[in-house]
């Protein structure tokens, strides 16, 4: 059976409109963070935001007239992107679904009202969804996944599954979020914010920068051959079942999220496994867990890389984004470093990429974590 | 109720073994009701709490939950308590796939309120914490120990054939072999909860109530709305 694969992608982000843009600017060691004032705050915020005249500007180009916020443009420019690099013939016929991931997505719009009259329509998830499925003219019903910073890397995992099962031929997923003065402030009352760019994984690391971003993957099957494929090929999530804001100290979940994913496949895939692209949010809690689930999953000495110094944290597109870039390197041969560490912080030690190398690769695994203890993996690998 | 999907698979992996519903200040368990409060100007916490105490729980943590996450607790108390769920290899065994329509509006607004400055509130983790809808199945995990798969659909009306179709196919793969699927919805001025266990074969306990298929949990769903 032909593998589940990758045909096609996008990410919008401030680092570009294009995966390729995108790729482009990591692979030259730029970052999208930027100290602004935000929210009517006095102090600077580190964060990775898009510039609204740029979205835009860029969403002007559409065939529209309708009224959109800054996310659903987002996602529909990034979704409209992705699909000019595919031959998918009739989009409305019932083969494609869309899934949509996001933690809060227009969430923003709350500041307009908060009761049972005034809250604004597209505050639900639902909507936004229908919105990009409308525009694209899909005929079924979009699933739509809120799964705290798992959702989008948890997206990608249930499209697969929905193509093996046979139910759908293409799937189009999609994550996105933004910056919000609502998230903002929420990560800020945990403490769990830095207001220089992120370190994951290093020594001196003091929290996360929020990012914003839409990102998009097409799945489907690997012969619609237009460009080197990504196959999907094993992914498993999981609960630590421990605490709702912490992960479990010994980062059971992860663990054995990363085993399910390996031991789904029929050879053992570790030792080819060529890097990790990691969740690595720069957090003391989160990255000291998952190196510690690395370890015992015997991945420490596996090159790894968190692109959170790259993106910020982007919560509900951080999985799909990140997958993307990774699967991209992995393309190129080329390795990603893991921006923002310097010098090892983590009980456990790992293996951060700190120099850019070209060195042939085949697969590598991404991982996510998020609030509710919740865990996932997903294993890629080059479509041979 | 239009098709979410077009059926290509019509596998039935699995057996209802338990469902619940809790609506209207009102608690049905397979179809019985178990517990009612009276007078339903209450406030729906006020309920829940009055649940917790009537049916002696005694889980602290409660206290601490918000309303969405309360009302999932309660739900599958009614379920989780009388099954046979409580072994931990059997417990990464059990996924998990619940859905709303308006994710955690409730607390939203409470977020919100507190980041406003001229409301003089100020953001607290302990409520931004819950504006994350699947917060209601960590607590659920944490109070059960369940370490399997989990996700959450947000939809407007409860997505029977995805949920069925999904939790089926999950079982049907071996990735679990039991799962809790539902509807846990709290707005600004409705709630509703319908959930239940589905079981492979194997696993069944005790005799079938009912097969797993999109028409019977629409039915299960329907009946006590």
């Amino acid at each position: 059976m032909q593998p589940t694969a990758i045909i096609a992608d996008n990410i919008i982000s401030p680092l570009g409109f294009t995966t390729n843009e995108n790729f482009r600017q990591v692979m030259l060691g730029n970052s999208g963070l930027r100290q602004r004032q935000l929210f009517g705050e006095e102090e600077l915020s580190c964060v990775a935001t898009i510039d609204d005249a740029l979205i835009d500007q860029k969403f002007a180009t559409l065939d529209t007239n309708g009224t959109y916020t800054k996310l659903e443009k987002m996602s529909i420019l990034s979704v409209s992107t992705a699909l000019q690099h595919t031959n998918i013939g009739d989009l409305g016929s019932h083969n494609t679904l869309l899934i949509y991931c996001s933690t809060k997505g227009n969430i923003d719009l709350l500041a307009y009202g908060t009761t049972d009259d005034s809250l604004h329509q597209d505050v639900y998830l639902y909507q936004l969804a229908r919105k990009v499925n409308r525009f694209f003219k899909l005929k079924n019903e979009p699933i739509v996944i809120s799964n705290a910073c798992i959702s989008s890397l948890q997206g990608i995992l249930v499209g697969k599954r929905i193509i093996d099962a046979g139910l759908y031929r293409y799937v189009i997923v999609v994550g996105g979020d933004v910056v919000t003065n609502f998230t903002l402030s929420g990560f800020k009352s945990f403490n769990a914010v830095s207001n220089q760019a992120c370190k994951p994984f290093d020594a001196q690391r003091k929290g996360i920068n929020l990012g914003e971003a839409a990102a998009t993957v097409v799945l489907g099957p690997s012969n619609n051959a237009t460009r080197q494929h990504i196959a999907v090929r094993s992914g498993s999530c999981t609960n630590d079942a421990h605490h709702i804001s912490a992960p479990s100290r010994n980062g059971e979940g992860l663990y054995q999220a990363i085993s399910k994913t390996y031991n789904t496949l029929k050879e053992g895939n570790k030792e080819q496994t060529d890097f990790i692209c990691a969740h690595g949010t720069a957090t003391r809690y989160n990255d000291e867990m998952e190196a510690y689930a690395l370890f015992r999953s015997e991945l420490s000495h596996i090159p790894v890389c968190s692109l959170k110094g790259y993106f910020g944290h982007t919560l509900g597109a951080s999985g799909l984004l990140e997958s993307v870039v990774a699967a991209h390197a992995m393309l190129h041969d080329q390795k990603i470093i893991s921006k923002g560490y310097r010098e090892q912080g983590t009980t456990h030690q790992l293996n951060p990429i700190i120099k850019r190398t070209c060195y042939p690769m085949s697969q590598f695994l991404k991982t996510s974590s998020g609030f509710g203890g919740c865990n996932a993996a997903v294993l890629f690998s080059k479509v041979h | 109720m239009p098709p979410f999907y077009f059926l290509k698979c019509t596998n039935m992996a699995g057996y209802i073994s338990t469902y619940c519903t809790v609506s209207r200040h009102q608690i049905w368990v397979n179809g019985k009701t178990v517990f009612e409060e009276e007078g339903t100007e209450k406030e729906v916490d006020e309920f829940l709490i009055a649940a917790h105490r009537h049916f002696k729980i005694k889980y602290p943590k409660f206290y601490k939950m918000d309303v969405l996450s309360r009302l999932a607790f309660i739900a599958s108390e009614m379920l989780l308590s009388t099954d046979t769920l409580k072994n931990d290899s059997v417990n990464s065994q059990t996924s998990i796939i619940l859905c709303n329509r308006s994710s955690t509006v409730v607390t939203d607004v409470k977020h919100q309120k507190n980041i406003q400055k001229e409301q003089g509130g100020i953001p607290s983790p302990a409520t931004f914490v819950y504006t994350l809808p699947n917060i209601m199945i960590g607590e659920m995990s944490i109070r059960h120990r369940l370490t399997g798969e989990s996700v959450l659909f947000i939809s407007e009306t409860f997505p029977v054939n995805a949920v069925v179709q999904y939790s089926n196919f999950m079982i049907d793969q071996g990735i679990c072999n039991s799962c809790l699927c539902g509807w846990v919805e709290v707005s600004l001025n409705y709630y509703h909860a319908f959930l239940y266990v589905v079981k492979s074969e194997e696993k069944l306990v005790k005799r079938t109530i009912y097969p797993h298929t999109s028409e019977t949990i629409q039915k299960l769903y329907l009946s006590n709305h």
